[in-house]
């Protein structure tokens, strides 16, 4: 690494490591590669702190200047490889961008890319707000990390994805720091530039209720569309037995989840424990080891898809016109075979008119099933980043891995 | 040993919800994160080099054990610190301080170094020979916060409980020394104060201090079963007794505001949350919780070697802590614990605002006047 570069980190951040050992700590993220795609994944050359957008913006100037990738990182709690930093380069951690404020006005959460979703809606709730969506991982993970991410969460069934409830983002590229309409930057993993703050649109608080319901795929799909929860997930008779058996609950058979926010006749004890666990989906992986697909499906589809899976612990949440599909595939061990199986459901998933919930690194190369715009966001990528030094292989495919991956996909068949 | 850590550590499932560490919430980097830990751990065993700078991190945790409430797969978090420090230490990872608290103690039986032939100074009544209760002091009120155990001795007097006490014959309980993984010299303090227990023919241990109560209560019997000896004693934190003490005998109503600070390691490590909460109910004290309480509350910094190790870390989380307790705006921060006591003080006065911090032991004791 030169010299010079370092000592101009040196010189102008405060916090920032070159440690062997910190830097392979800023390299991982929830998946767990097959070997033969771990060799191709780098290391952080570098782990910067930023402190404030400008210094976010002087690591962009400093990216440019040494022609350095450069990867932001929120809590890394996805599993799509978007944080992996795949060829090197300066890691932007954010989790030092965490203040906000609220503008009871308008009813806005203005807040900086590092503050945890659940930090927020406690001091949200305290004004009488609450967020209306918010992730299933909202105990851990960022603002800027979710709206990267893009995708749904508690609160989707009424208020639809994060993309629908964040009224403008504040982003810094190599030509400064400018607020701007979401489209171009939610779902896109900082490839087109860096969130460095954002307005989230919020709600009147009112207490979640939440009843629970005895219905198959068939029943909850009629139910959740005639009734007002903000939020519905369907749990597997699969999913619902390791679920028993962690928890000690005891449920029978598959059962929906839903939530209001005024009152309703219904189970309001199981309601209330599902409602609790809503933020562990994986706690089940205490009694099996499992590895996670997640799959957006059409509605119409919903119940043809399912059918498919019924031998599989999995979950259905359900959003305002579609629903995401999360399957648990049970694993003696990861390996090559597992991801074959899991792109094996991916392609069940897309027959049925569905596709995978994210592109990070390991689907870039399915980035045009995922994003409508591919082509414009394409064209915009190159516009704003010509020497393709943000997040490089997210959203956008480079390299070996997503060619890798693409010929395991078509080896494949379903 | 380190197999059966990774049997755990593997099990992680990365997803931050351990970010509630004390440790992580001040230095911010992931080496200080359980997770970060977690995921080190298993690169160790896949062949990344280990060194002092990695085992510095390890011994950076104050085993309060707030990461393994959040844990979604319940990862036995404590133990597995513990036992990873024991692999440490095995391998020489000693850290200096940790290690003059081990010479200190093997000179004088206590960390602090103190003499041992003062550790009964604090005692101003007479004891029971006799009783077959045992009044465990511990070595922070032994020598630091002395006004925790002449409080407690003095209620157990006005209440007519006899109790007998080892003098300078307790020694330390070995806490700092099974948290730092210094097994060597835990289990020497464990056979010495079992010696002394027996002699005196005791059946009922009561601790002022949440550490000592989590490592005889918790620490002791498996450390018993190991050199094979029968571990029959009734072990009990004086909060156990207040409860009791408070309810048979009349006390003046109290009338102020106070918070309550749970001590790691008699909460989240003991489970016991209510009956501090009762006691402080039946006083007629105005109970304001921090945003953090209970399972979740949020540690004072001194524990698990941290204070000793680490200072300037330690006073950073026990500053948090304090800044919790002044935004209740109650006139005192209880606790049920001489360590916790003695640090949440310090913290306080870096701040200009005051509050009176006191063991819930101090005001039972005042209000029986």
């Amino acid at each position: 690494m030169g010299s010079e570069f370092k000592r101009e980190i040196e010189k102008k951040f405060r916090r920032f490591s070159f440690n062997d050992f910190q830097r392979m700590l800023y390299s991982y993220d929830l998946s767990e590669p097959p070997k033969i795609l771990k060799r191709f994944i780098g290391i952080a050359d570098v782990v910067i702190q930023p402190e404030s957008k400008e210094e976010v913006y002087e690591i962009l100037k400093l990216a440019r200047k040494y022609k350095k990738h450069v990867i932001p990182r929120g809590a890394a709690t996805s599993a799509y490889g978007g944080v992996l930093p795949y060829k090197g380069g300066i890691v932007v951690d954010f989790t030092r961008l965490n203040s906000f404020y609220v503008d009871e006005d308008k009813k806005l959460l203005i807040s900086q890319a590092g503050v945890v979703w659940w930090d927020a809606q406690r001091e949200l709730v305290k004004k009488g707000l609450s967020l209306r969506v918010y992730p299933t991982s909202a105990p851990s993970s960022t603002v800027g990390g979710w709206i990267g991410q893009g995708g749904y969460g508690i609160g989707s069934l009424k208020y639809g994805s994060i993309a629908n409830n964040v009224d403008w983002v504040e982003v810094a590229d190599f030509n400064g720091i400018k607020i701007r309409d979401p489209s171009k930057f939610v779902g896109l993993e900082g490839t087109t530039g860096f969130i460095v703050s954002a307005a989230i649109k919020l709600k009147d608080y009112k207490e979640d209720v939440a009843i629970a319901l005895k219905a198959d795929v068939e029943d909850a799909v009629r139910f959740v569309y005639n009734s007002k929860a903000h939020t519905a997930i369907f749990y597997s008779k699969k999913y619902v037995e390791l679920l028993n058996s962690v928890m000690n609950f005891d449920i029978d058979k598959e059962v929906l989840l839903l939530a209001f926010e005024c009152d309703v006749e219904g189970d309001r004890n199981l309601g209330e424990k599902l409602w609790e666990e809503r933020f562990y989906p994986f706690r089940i992986r205490k009694v099996s080891n499992l590895v996670c697909v997640e799959v957006i499906l059409p509605l119409k589809e919903l119940i043809g898809f399912t059918k498919k899976i019924l031998d599989i612990p999995f979950t259905i949440s359900f959003a305002k016109q579609n629903a995401v599909v999360l399957i648990f595939l049970p694993v003696e061990k990861m390996s090559y075979g597992i991801w074959l199986k899991v792109m094996k459901l991916i392609k069940v998933a897309e027959k049925y008119g569905g596709k995978v919930y994210s592109s990070g690194l390991w689907f870039s190369y399915k980035s045009d099933k995922i994003f409508p715009n591919f082509e414009v966001l394409r064209n915009y990528k190159k516009e704003v980043d010509e020497y393709n030094l943000l997040n490089p292989g997210k959203v956008f495919p480079i390299g070996i891995v997503p060619r890798l991956i693409k010929i395991a996909d078509k080896v494949v068949r379903c | 040993m380190l197999i059966d850590i990774l049997k755990n550590s593997s099990l992680c499932l990365r997803c931050n919800y351990c970010r509630v560490c004390p440790v992580y919430s001040v230095e911010g980097w992931e080496s200080a994160s359980p997770r970060g830990k977690l995921y080190v751990i298993n690169c160790i065993e896949n062949g990344f080099p280990l060194n002092i700078e990695i085992a510095r991190e390890f011994f950076k945790c104050t085993t309060c054990g707030n990461c393994e409430v959040v844990c979604q797969l319940g990862i036995p978090l404590v133990s597995l610190w513990e036992s990873f420090r024991r692999y440490l230490n095995e391998r020489g990872y000693l850290l200096p301080i940790h290690r003059k608290l081990k010479e200190r103690t093997l000179k004088e039986w206590n960390p602090y170094g103190e003499s041992r032939n003062m550790r009964a100074n604090w005692l101003n009544v007479k004891i029971s020979k006799d009783s077959d209760l045992l009044y465990f002091a511990g070595c922070t009120a032994s020598y630091r916060t002395v006004e925790i155990a002449k409080s407690t001795v003095e209620l157990f007097k006005k209440v007519g409980l006899d109790f007998n006490y080892a003098g300078v014959n307790e020694y330390c309980c070995g806490s700092p020394f099974f948290r730092t993984g210094q097994m060597d010299i835990a289990e020497k303090l464990f056979l010495k104060n079992l010696k002394i227990w027996k002699e005196m023919k005791v059946k009922k241990i009561v601790t002022s201090c949440a550490g000592c109560y989590r490592t005889i209560a918790k620490d002791y019997p498996i450390l018993a079963e190991k050199f094979n000896y029968d571990f029959d004693f009734e072990v009990l934190h004086t909060v156990q007794l207040l409860e009791e003490i408070v309810k048979d005998f009349n006390s003046s109503k109290l009338s102020f505001k106070a918070t309550y600070h749970d001590p790691c390691h008699l909460g989240r490590h003991m489970d016991v949350y209510d009956e501090p909460r009762r006691i402080i109910k039946k006083l007629g004290i105005d109970l304001v919780e921090m945003d953090r309480n209970r399972e979740k509350a949020f540690c004072c910094g001194a524990g698990g070697g941290v204070k000793s190790q680490f200072k300037d870390l330690s006073f950073e989380i026990g500053k948090i802590r304090a800044n919790e307790a002044l935004k209740t705006n109650a006139d005192y921060l209880l606790s049920c614990c001489p360590f916790c006591k003695l640090h949440l003080s310090q913290s306080l006065s870096f701040f200009d605002k005051k509050m009176i911090v006191a063991d819930l032991v101090e005001v039972v004791n005042k209000s029986m006047q």
